[in-house]
C-alpha cells in the first residue's frame, strides 16, 4: 500500500484521488465532511479519540499561460529549483524558478488548474525517499488501525488542505469535538524513533498527555521554538503531536525509515 | 443603493449605521430577518422546493481608524482599523466620530523633514488627524478617544460604466446580496451581512457556526491590478472581465466542485487565483462548511477611492441568480 500511496498526486485542494484510494483500504465505516476531509469511524461508548494526518503536498496553481511558458503561485514549504520536474495532472513542466515554468509541450492547461512538484518514489532496504513521506508512513499505518477494535469511539481523520494553514484539522476538530488528539506530522529532528513534540512555535501539547507517550513507547522529546506544529490550531486539551523524522525537509522527496509506520501503528492500537 | 452603502461610515466594531440601512431594505423582502448580539444581520427566505440550506454573505465593515489619543493642541493621533497600507493615508480627508466632523490627516511637510525622514516609509504613529481646532479642550466638545474615523469619499459614476468610491469592499457584495434578496429561490437561503471581517473574520465565525448551512458563498470585493505597466501574470483579476470565481487567496482554498458550480452558471466570469489577503470564506471552512468566493474586481481596495465596474456588478447578480436557482418575483 505504501508504494501505491507514493504514487498518486494530492496537491492541496486536489485530494479526492488519494482519498478514495485511502477509503479503499479502510476497515470501518468512512463518510467525507464539509470541507473534504476523509473520516473513519469505529463507534465505541467511550471517550472520543481522533488519529489526524493531512493527507495532501505542495500545490502549484496556474495564474498565466502563453504557449509554453506558465506562471504560477506556489503553496507549501518545499523548494522549487531551477530544473525540477512540475506535474499538471501528468502533463509535465520544467521549473524555471519558484514562480514560472516551461510546458515540455503545448498541452491544454487552464488559468488556476492546479498542479504538483513530479518526484517518483523510491525505496530500498528499509527506506524511502518520496514526498511528503512522514505522512504517507502515517496514512498507511492508519488505514490497519481501523481493523482494530476499541472500547473508545475512535476517529481516524485523513484530511486535506494542511498546507493551506492546517484548514482540515481545524475543520475536523470542530466537528469531532474529540476528547483526546493524536496529530501525526514530519518532524526535521534527526531521530531514529518517533517523537512526542512538547513545545514548538505557537503550540504547547497536553503535558500529562505527551508524557505518558514518552513513557509507554520510548519516544523522543521535541522542545523547539523554531519547529512549527499543526496542533497550534487544534482547539482540544487534551492534544498530543507526533513528530515522524524525516531528512530533506526543504526539498521534494523526503528520506523515512519504513520501520517507523510499524511504530507508528503499534503506538494507535496501544491507544486504542 | 450602492451609493447610500458606501458613503455610510462602518469600520470593523462601528457597523450600525450601515446595518441599520440594510435593515431597512431587507425586511421588505425577508420571511425572517435576525440581527445577533455581535451585530450580524441575517435574512432568512424559505425556498420552494429545498434540497439544501445555502447561505451568501457579505461583509458590511469595512477599514478605517480609530482615534487613540488626543494631543494639548487638538490634534488626533490614530491607529488603523484593518489591513491599510500607510503610504496612501498623507493628506486624505476624513470624517471622525458619529457626527462625521472634517478631519485632515497630517504629517511633517516634506519641505521640513530631514534627509532620513523622506526615505522613511510613512508611519501612522507619526501622523494625525487635523480637525481645525487649536486645543485638547475644543477637541473632546467634537470628538473622543475611541472614535472611530473614515476616509471622506463621495461615491460618483464616472469613466465608461465605472463606479469610485470608498469600502467597495465589501458594501458591493452587501448592495449584490440586497438585490438577490428580492427574489424567491428553490432552496432555503440566507442572506448574510456580517461584521468585523477585515480583523479576523469575526462575525463569520459565530454566523456560520450558528446558522451551520450545507453551503456558503460569500461575495466579495476583490483585489485588481489590470494596469497597463503590470506583466499579466501579475494582474490578478480585470475590471470589466466579469465576476471572479476564487479558487484560492492567501488563507484559503475554495471547495472546487462549488467553485466549478458557480463557474457554469456565469456568462461572464474569470476563474482566478487571487493574491493576497483573505475573505470569510476561511471561517466556513473552520466550521467544516464547504465555502466558495465570489468577487467583483475592485482596483485600489483598503484605500480612500476604489473602483469596480458597475457590469462586473451585474454579472455577479446574474451569476448567482443562476446559481440560486430563481423561482419568481418575491
Amino acid at each position: 500500500m505504501l508504494d501505491m500511496l507514493c504514487m498518486i498526486d494530492a496537491p492541496c485542494s486536489m485530494e479526492q484521488s488519494m482519498l478514495k484510494f485511502i477509503q479503499t483500504k479502510l476497515e470501518c465505516d468512512s463518510e467525507y465532511d464539509g470541507i473534504g476531509n476523509l473520516i473513519a469511524h469505529k463507534k465505541g461508548d467511550g471517550k472520543k479519540l481522533m488519529f489526524f494526518v493531512s493527507v495532501d503536498e505542495d500545490a502549484i496553481v496556474v495564474m498565466n499561460r502563453d504557449k509554453r511558458k506558465v506562471h504560477f503561485s506556489h503553496k507549501g514549504e518545499r523548494k522549487i529549483n531551477k530544473g525540477d520536474l512540475l506535474s499538471f495532472g501528468g502533463y509535465l513542466a520544467v521549473a524555471e524558478d519558484e514562480k514560472s515554468c516551461t510546458l515540455l509541450k503545448e498541452y491544454e492547461i487552464n488559468t488556476a488548474d492546479t498542479g504538483c512538484i513530479y518526484a517518483p518514489v523510491y525505496e530500498d532496504e528499509g527506506v524511502i525517499l518520496a514526498k511528503e513521506a512522514a505522512s504517507k508512513l502515517a496514512v498507511s499505518a492508519m488505514c490497519e488501525a481501523t481493523s482494530e477494535n476499541s472500547n473508545y469511539d475512535v476517529y481516524f481523520v485523513f484530511g486535506v488542505k494542511g498546507k493551506m494553514r492546517n484548514t482540515g484539522l481545524s475543520a475536523a476538530v470542530s466537528k469531532i469535538k474529540p476528547d483526546k488528539l493524536f496529530i501525526f506530522e514530519e518532524t526535521a529532528k534527526e531521530s531514529e524513533k518517533l517523537c512526542v513534540k512538547l513545545m514548538t512555535k505557537a503550540f504547547n501539547s497536553n503535558r500529562e498527555l505527551s508524557q505518558n507517550l514518552i513513557d509507554k513507547y520510548s519516544l523522543e522529546v521535541i522542545i523547539n521554538s523554531e519547529e512549527t506544529s499543526s496542533g497550534a490550531v487544534a482547539v482540544c486539551e487534551e492534544t498530543a503531536v507526533i513528530g515522524i523524522p524525516v531528512e530533506n525537509t526543504e526539498f521534494a522527496r523526503q528520506k523515512a525509515n519504513t520501520k517507523l509506520r510499524e511504530d507508528i501503528l503499534n503506538l494507535i492500537k496501544g491507544e486504542l | 443603493m450602492l451609493f447610500k452603502l458606501c458613503d455610510e461610515n462602518a469600520a470593523s466594531g462601528f457597523e450600525g449605521q450601515v446595518s441599520e440601512i440594510i435593515i431597512k431594505e431587507a425586511k421588505k423582502y425577508a420571511d425572517k430577518l435576525v440581527k445577533d448580539s455581535m451585530g450580524n444581520i441575517y435574512a432568512f427566505k424559505k425556498g420552494t422546493d429545498s434540497q439544501k440550506t445555502i447561505m451568501v454573505s457579505a461583509h458590511m465593515d469595512e477599514v478605517g481608524f480609530i482615534i487613540s489619543s488626543i494631543t494639548d493642541d487638538g490634534y488626533l493621533k490614530f491607529r488603523v482599523v484593518g489591513g491599510i497600507n500607510e503610504n496612501v493615508l498623507v493628506g486624505k480627508r476624513v470624517t471622525v466620530g458619529k457626527n462625521k466632523i472634517k478631519g485632515v490627516t497630517g504629517i511633517k511637510a516634506v519641505h521640513l523633514m530631514t534627509k532620513d525622514e523622506r526615505n522613511e516609509k510613512p508611519s501612522c504613529e507619526k501622523m494625525y488627524i487635523d480637525i481645525g481646532v487649536s486645543s485638547r479642550e475644543e477637541a473632546l466638545k467634537l470628538v473622543n478617544i475611541g472614535d472611530y474615523a473614515h476616509f471622506d469619499t463621495k461615491t460618483e459614476n464616472f469613466g465608461k460604466n465605472f463606479i469610485k468610491a470608498k469600502a467597495l469592499d465589501d458594501r458591493c457584495g452587501c448592495f449584490i446580496i440586497l438585490e438577490l434578496l428580492k427574489k424567491r429561490y428553490k432552496n432555503d437561503i440566507y442572506f448574510c451581512f456580517v461584521v468585523q471581517e477585515e480583523i479576523g473574520v469575526r462575525g463569520a465565525t459565530a454566523l456560520s457556526a450558528k446558522l451551520n448551512p450545507d453551503e456558503a458563498i460569500t461575495v466579495e470585493g476583490t483585489t485588481c491590478l489590470d494596469l497597463p505597466f503590470v506583466e499579466e501574470y501579475d494582474k490578478s483579476t480585470s475590471a470589466g472581465d466579469g465576476a471572479v470565481l476564487a479558487i484560492a487567496d492567501s488563507s484559503t482554498y475554495y471547495d472546487r466542485d462549488l467553485t466549478q458550480s458557480l463557474f457554469e452558471c456565469a456568462e461572464k466570469a474569470q476563474l482566478k487565483k487571487v493574491g493576497v489577503g483573505g475573505t470569510d470564506g476561511r471561517a466556513f471552512q473552520l466550521n467544516n462548511i464547504k465555502a466558495a468566493a465570489v468577487a467583483v474586481p475592485a482596483r485600489y481596495i483598503h484605500s480612500p477611492v476604489s473602483v469596480v465596474n458597475n457590469e462586473d456588478i451585474e454579472n455577479t447578480i446574474k451569476l448567482l441568480e443562476n446559481y440560486l436557482e430563481v423561482e419568481k418575483d418575491a
